[in-house]
């Protein structure tokens, strides 16, 4: 997270005039956030890792048209989610996602604190499978803010949808999902 | 706003079997310098470095000359739309609130704002209705003492509001794993440090209300409370530069 020789300003000024280098040192920081993306459209490791490479050959081509002080993530999550969608409609079939959980228990070896929320790994199946059921519109916009991290104005550029769309689909995607963690486990909670 | 269940959203992010990525960087520079000529079979070395050197002058040049180049590589039909994006304001992206003048954010409030001593004025002023009583929140691009955040240009997030924190030590209700909660004097009174990743965190306020907040700048929080105001300052940096900056605060009349 730390030790960027050049800052984000000084490599996309570089990026803009050409240099190979600087636009490579400029996405290296995207890359994983770029790779998962364009695997929430196309749901393939391999497919999702084609579907990277050739949004950023294309975004390097199109630096000179990126506006110097937009911010630079969300375009070039634009352009990877663009060329997912349109490697997803080329192979014509249309698969849904199902997103897993990884086999490792839990990150990292330190102690957790007392305040640590502790949620198991059944619970995290659960949520998961909530996720997952969700209809599509409500699940990008679950899984771009919250899984992925994304800011809600991020997410509206990425989804290329307002903020206030952004907004009101979070907001209908919880109470779905708050309702069917609820009847799952059998009984609501009072809220 | 914030939930139980968004919470647990972001935990489960640590937990999703997402894709690795490969080794791309190279890939990507061969992608890049490639040209479709090369894959004859011979490596013509002081060819393709003087095709290098064309296609890299030529990009210098109009954008009529990088399609031209794009075309010669093989990487025609880009078909992207870029509209601009709603952030127009510094930290416009952050969901901070309204952006407002530091004035009409001085007026909206019941309480006396305050600024640190050694940024200069805000560059962009923000207020928002969490609370209800109002937040202000003014941010400051990154320098070289207090560097931005990779992504948003942002050095300092720094909000005031009126809401005082439960006593209790354990009025933090929960954070998630990796993040460290420590107590640290913030002048003459107790305040919170929160540092690591990921970046939301749960607490009490005196009334009893579960009050949520996420990080904006991937960054570390100090908060404390002084006279009904509670001061939240975030920046890139650590505790001993975080205090410094908490010390030169001063209110404005």
């Amino acid at each position: 997270m730390e030790g960027r020789p050049l800052n984000e300003q000084d490599l996309i000024e570089n990026a803009k005039s050409g240099d190979v280098a600087a636009f490579e040192a400029l996405v290296q920081t995207h890359r994983q956030i770029a790779l998962r993306v364009a695997f929430l459209v196309v749901g393939d490791q391999t497919e999702a890792e084609d579907v990277t490479q050739e949004a950023f050959v294309k975004a390097y081509h199109a630096m000179s048209r990126f506006r110097g002080d937009a911010p630079f993530r969300p375009w070039l999550l634009r352009i990877v989610r663009n060329e997912a969608l349109n490697q997803r409609r080329r192979r014509g079939r249309q698969e849904r996602l199902t997103l897993r959980l990884a086999n490792d228990p839990v990150s990292g070896g330190a102690a957790p604190s007392p305040e640590t929320t502790v949620i198991t790994g059944v619970e995290r199946r659960t949520i998961l499978d909530a996720v997952n059921g969700l209809p599509d519109r409500y699940r990008e916009v679950v899984t771009h803010r919250y899984l992925l991290g994304l800011s809600e104005a991020e997410t509206a550029a990425t989804l290329r949808i307002p903020v206030g769309t952004v907004k009101s689909r979070t907001a209908r995607a919880l109470g779905r999902l708050e309702n069917s963690l609820s009847t799952l486990s059998g009984g609501g909670r009072d809220e | 706003m914030s939930r139980p269940i968004e919470l647990a959203l972001v935990e489960l992010a640590h937990h999703v079997d997402w894709p690795e990525p490969a080794d791309q960087a190279l890939d990507l520079r061969r992608r890049l310098e490639a040209s479709p000529r090369s894959r004859t079979g011979h490596r013509w070395i002081p060819v393709t470095a003087l095709l290098l050197i064309l296609v890299a002058s030529l990009l210098l040049f109009s954008p009529t000359a990088r399609e031209a180049v794009a075309d010669l590589l093989g990487v025609a039909g880009i078909e992207i739309r870029f509209e601009p994006l709603p952030a127009e304001v510094v930290g416009g992206e952050l969901d901070l609130g309204e952006a407002v003048t530091f004035d009409e954010a001085a007026e909206a409030v019941n309480f006396e704002l305050s600024v640190p001593g050694n940024l200069g004025p805000p560059d962009g002023v923000f207020l928002s209705d969490r609370p209800s009583s109002g937040r202000v929140t003014m941010v400051w691009e990154g320098g070289e003492a207090l560097p931005s955040s990779g992504d948003t240009g942002i050095g300092v997030v720094y909000s005031q509001f009126a809401l005082e924190l439960a006593e209790e030590a354990d009025f933090v209700k929960s954070v998630l794993p990796d993040t460290s909660v420590r107590a640290v004097e913030v002048g003459d009174v107790i305040g919170l440090w929160i540092e690591g990743a990921p970046h939301l965190i749960s607490y009490e306020d005196a009334a009893g209300n579960r009050v949520e907040e996420e990080t904006r700048l991937a960054g570390n929080v100090l908060m404390w409370e002084s006279e009904g105001v509670t001061h939240r300052l975030e920046t890139t940096v650590g505790l001993g530069p975080s205090l410094a900056l908490a010390g030169s605060l001063q209110p404005v009349g």
